[in-house]
C-alpha cells in the first residue's frame, strides 16, 4: 500500500452470526489525512465497516491494513489500534456509560493506563473543543440529544487518534449543530487528522468531502471524487441515492443552457457566483482576525481591531474564536456557517470581520481564495 | 457530604441499619430516623429531586399497609381493636401493634439513611467503596452499568408509553393489558439490542474489564472506621438501657 492511504481494506467480506452478508468483498483505500465520506443507504455496511477498521468486527476473509500493516487481534494490538483509530457511533447512548461528562470522556485514556495528569489534559482538551467545559460534571443523563452528541465526540477526541471515524454525526442533529460539527471536523483535519465519516445525506457528502466512497447492500461501488459519481445518474439512482441539489442545479443548467459543468459549485454561494455572475461595483474585504491562543486560555483579540464595538459583521470560525466571542459578550451576527455568510455580505459590497482560530487562517484563506480562482469572485482578505 | 469517603458512609448505613433492626426498642428506629432525615436534609440542601419525594411517599403508604397487615395478623396481649369484614372478624392486639408499629419504624428509618446514601454518593464513589470491600469487580461493573443503563431505558419505556398513547393502546382494560404487556416485551427487546450496541462502543473506547474512576473519592480514614463503630456502640447501648432500665418500656 502507497504511504498516502492510512487504510485500506483487500477483498473483505464479513457475515452476522444471523448467515446475513454485511461486507462483501470490500476493497477500499482511505487517503491520509483526508476527509472522507462513506456513502450509502441504509443498511448498506458502513456501521458494519467502521467496526472492521478499529478491530471490533473481524473479517471472515479478506484483509484490513493500517499504515500498510495488516491488522493484529490481540488484546494489546487492538488496545493500540484503538487508540489510533477512534469511533464515533450514532446514537450517543450507545457510547456513554459513565454518570457524568467528565467521567465518560476520561473513560478511554485512563483506560490506556495513562498517567493522571495526561488523562486531566486530555479531557479539558476535549471538552474544549466540543465546547461542554461547562457542563463537565453534570450527569449524562441530563443532558439533551446534541450535548449528548458531543460527549460522545469529546470521548473519541481524547484517545487523541489519528483516524476519527464518525458514524452518521449529523442524525439528529439542528443545522447550527451540524455546521458547527463539521468545522469541527475540517479544524481537526487541518491539525492533520484523517477524518472519516459515513452518512445517506448526499448534501453534507457533496459539500464536506475530499473523496466519498460508496456503498450498497455490502458492495463497494464507487471510489473517488463527489463529482465523479453525482455525473452518473443511472447508478446514483440504482444505488438508491439522489444527486445532491447543488450539483443538480448545475448539470441541468449545462444540459439547458450549455453552461460548462466545470467547475463544480459545492456551496449555495459558490453556485450563485458561478450561475449568476454579477459584476458588482463595489466588494467588500474579510479582515480575517487570527485568535491565536495558549491552548484551553481565552484567546486575546489583537489591540489593531475594535474589539467590542466593531461596526462591520462579525463571523466566527473555529472553537477558540466562537469560545473567545462567547466568553466576552462579544456581538456575532454568524455564529456558524460564517464563511458561505462572510462570502455573501462581501459580494454585497459591505466589510466583514472573521475571527478565526490560528491553526484555521490558512484553511478560510485557501477556501476564499478557491472562491477568486474558480467561480471568478476575488475577495480581498486582510489578516491581522 | 459528597467529599466523605464513600466507604465510611457506606459502613455508618449499615451500622444504623443493622442497630435498627436488632433494638427492641421503638426509640431507636426513631433514632435512626431522624439522623438519617438530618444527614438527608444536609445533603440535599432541602432540594429533594422529584423522584426522592415520591419515593419517599410511595414507601410511607407501603410500609403503612404493610404495617397496617403485620398488626392485624400477630396475635399475642389484650385485643385493643376488634372489627368485622366480609364475615371474618379482624382485632389488633398489643403485641400485634407493637410489632406492625417496630416494622413500620425499622422501614420509615431504613428508607432514611438509604436516601442519604444515595443522595449523598454519586455512582463512581458507590464503585469505589465496593471496590474497597473487596467486592467482586463484575458485581460493580454491573451496578455501574445498571445505573447508568435504567435511565436509558426509562427513556424508552417513555418512548414506547407515547407511541402506545398515540394509537389508543390503552382504551379499555383488556387493550390496556395486552399493550402494557408487548411494552414489557419491546423494552426487554430493546435491552437486548442496547446491551449487544454498548459493548461494541465499549470494545471501541479499549474496555479492560473495569471503569476506572476518574475523580477518585476522599480516601478512607481511622476516624471515619470508628463512626459507624461509635453509632452502633452508641444506639446499642441507649437500647439496653430503655429496655433494662426506663419506665416507658418502649
Amino acid at each position: 500500500m502507497s504511504p498516502e492511504h492510512i487504510l485500506e481494506t483487500i477483498d473483505l467480506t464479513f457475515e452476522y452470526p444471523n448467515k446475513a452478508v454485511a461486507l462483501k468483498e470490500v476493497s477500499l483505500r482511505i487517503p491520509r489525512g483526508k476527509k472522507t465520506v462513506i456513502l450509502g443507504s441504509n443498511g448498506s455496511g458502513k456501521s458494519t465497516l467502521f467496526l472492521h477498521f478499529n478491530g471490533v468486527l473481524r473479517p471472515k476473509s479478506g484483509e484490513v491494513l493500517y499504515e500498510g500493516k495488516r491488522i493484529e487481534y490481540g488484546a494489546k494490538a487492538l488496545a493500540s489500534l484503538r487508540e489510533s483509530i477512534s469511533v464515533v457511533l450514532q446514537n450517543p447512548d450507545d457510547q456513554i456509560f459513565s454518570t457524568t461528562v467528565e467521567e465518560d470522556v476520561a473513560f478511554g485514556p485512563m483506560n490506556l493506563r495513562l498517567p493522571m495528569d495526561e488523562v486531566e489534559r486530555r479531557v479539558d482538551e476535549s471538552l474544549f473543543l466540543v465546547d461542554l467545559q461547562e457542563v463537565r460534571e453534570r450527569p449524562t443523563q441530563q443532558l439533551s440529544f446534541g450535548q449528548r452528541k458531543r460527549v460522545a465526540l469529546a470521548g473519541a477526541l481524547a484517545m487523541k487518534p489519528k483516524v476519527l471515524m464518525m458514524d452518521e454525526p449529523t442524525a439528529g442533529l439542528d443545522s447550527r449543530m451540524v455546521h458547527e460539527l463539521l468545522e469541527l471536523a475540517d479544524e481537526l483535519n487541518q491539525k492533520g487528522l484523517t477524518v472519516i465519516m459515513s452518512t445517506h445525506d448526499v448534501e453534507t457528502a457533496y459539500e464536506w468531502a475530499d473523496e466519498i466512497r460508496v456503498m450498497h447492500r455490502g458492495r463497494m461501488e464507487f471510489s473517488g471524487l463527489p463529482e465523479d459519481f453525482f455525473m452518473d445518474d443511472q447508478k446514483v439512482q440504482s444505488l438508491s441515492l439522489v444527486a445532491p441539489m447543488l450539483f443538480d442545479v448545475n448539470r441541468r443548467l449545462n444540459e439547458v443552457r450549455g453552461d460548462p459543468l466545470a467547475p463544480y459549485p459545492r456551496t449555495m454561494e459558490e453556485a450563485i457566483h458561478k450561475l449568476f455572475p454579477s459584476p458588482q461595483a463595489k466588494v467588500g474585504t474579510v479582515k480575517l482576525v487570527k485568535v491565536a491562543v495558549q491552548p484551553f486560555r481565552h484567546p486575546e483579540l489583537p489591540a489593531s481591531t475594535n474589539g467590542h464595538d466593531c461596526k462591520e459583521a462579525v463571523g466566527v470560525y473555529g472553537t477558540m474564536a466562537r469560545k473567545w466571542a462567547h466568553d466576552n459578550g462579544m456581538k456575532v451576527d454568524y455564529v456558524f456557517n460564517a464563511l458561505e455568510h462572510c462570502a455573501r455580505e462581501v459580494s454585497m459590497g459591505r466589510d466583514i470581520v472573521m475571527l478565526v482560530d490560528d491553526a484555521l487562517v490558512g484553511l478560510v484563506q485557501q477556501k476564499l481564495r478557491k472562491m477568486g480562482q474558480d467561480f471568478g469572485f476575488h475577495v480581498p482578505v486582510t489578516v491581522q | 457530604m459528597r467529599r466523605w469517603p464513600p466507604l465510611g458512609k457506606l459502613l455508618l448505613v449499615l451500622s444504623l441499619l443493622i442497630v435498627s433492626l436488632v433494638s427492641t426498642s421503638l426509640l431507636i428506629p426513631i433514632a435512626v430516623f431522624v439522623i438519617g432525615m438530618v444527614l438527608l436534609i444536609r445533603s440535599t440542601r432541602l432540594r429533594f429531586p422529584q423522584v426522592i419525594s415520591l419515593a419517599l411517599l410511595e414507601g410511607m403508604i407501603i410500609f403503612l399497609i404493610g404495617a397496617l397487615i403485620i398488626a392485624l395478623i400477630t396475635k399475642g396481649g389484650a385485643v385493643l381493636f376488634s372489627f368485622h369484614i366480609l364475615g371474618l372478624e379482624l382485632s389488633i392486639t398489643e403485641e400485634g401493634l407493637q410489632r406492625g408499629l417496630q416494622v413500620f419504624l425499622r422501614a420509615l428509618a431504613g428508607a432514611a439513611v438509604m436516601l442519604f446514601f444515595a443522595t449523598s454518593t454519586p455512582i463512581p464513589h458507590f464503585a469505589s467503596a465496593l471496590r474497597q470491600l473487596r467486592v467482586p469487580s463484575y458485581i460493580t461493573e454491573l451496578v455501574i452499568l445498571v445505573y447508568r443503563y435504567s435511565f436509558l431505558l426509562f427513556e424508552q419505556l417513555e418512548v414506547l408509553y407515547t407511541a402506545a398513547q398515540c394509537r389508543v393502546g390503552f382504551r379499555g382494560a383488556k387493550n390496556k393489558l395486552r399493550t402494557t404487556a408487548q411494552l414489557a416485551v419491546g423494552l426487554f427487546i430493546r435491552s437486548l439490542e442496547v446491551a449487544e450496541r454498548s459493548q461494541i462502543a465499549l470494545y471501541c473506547r479499549n474496555f479492560k474489564g473495569d471503569f476506572p474512576t476518574f475523580r477518585p473519592p476522599a480516601k478512607m480514614t481511622a476516624a471515619w472506621a470508628l463512626i459507624p463503630v461509635f453509632a452502633f456502640a452508641a444506639l446499642y447501648s441507649l437500647n439496653y438501657w430503655i429496655t433494662t432500665f426506663s419506665y416507658f418500656g418502649w
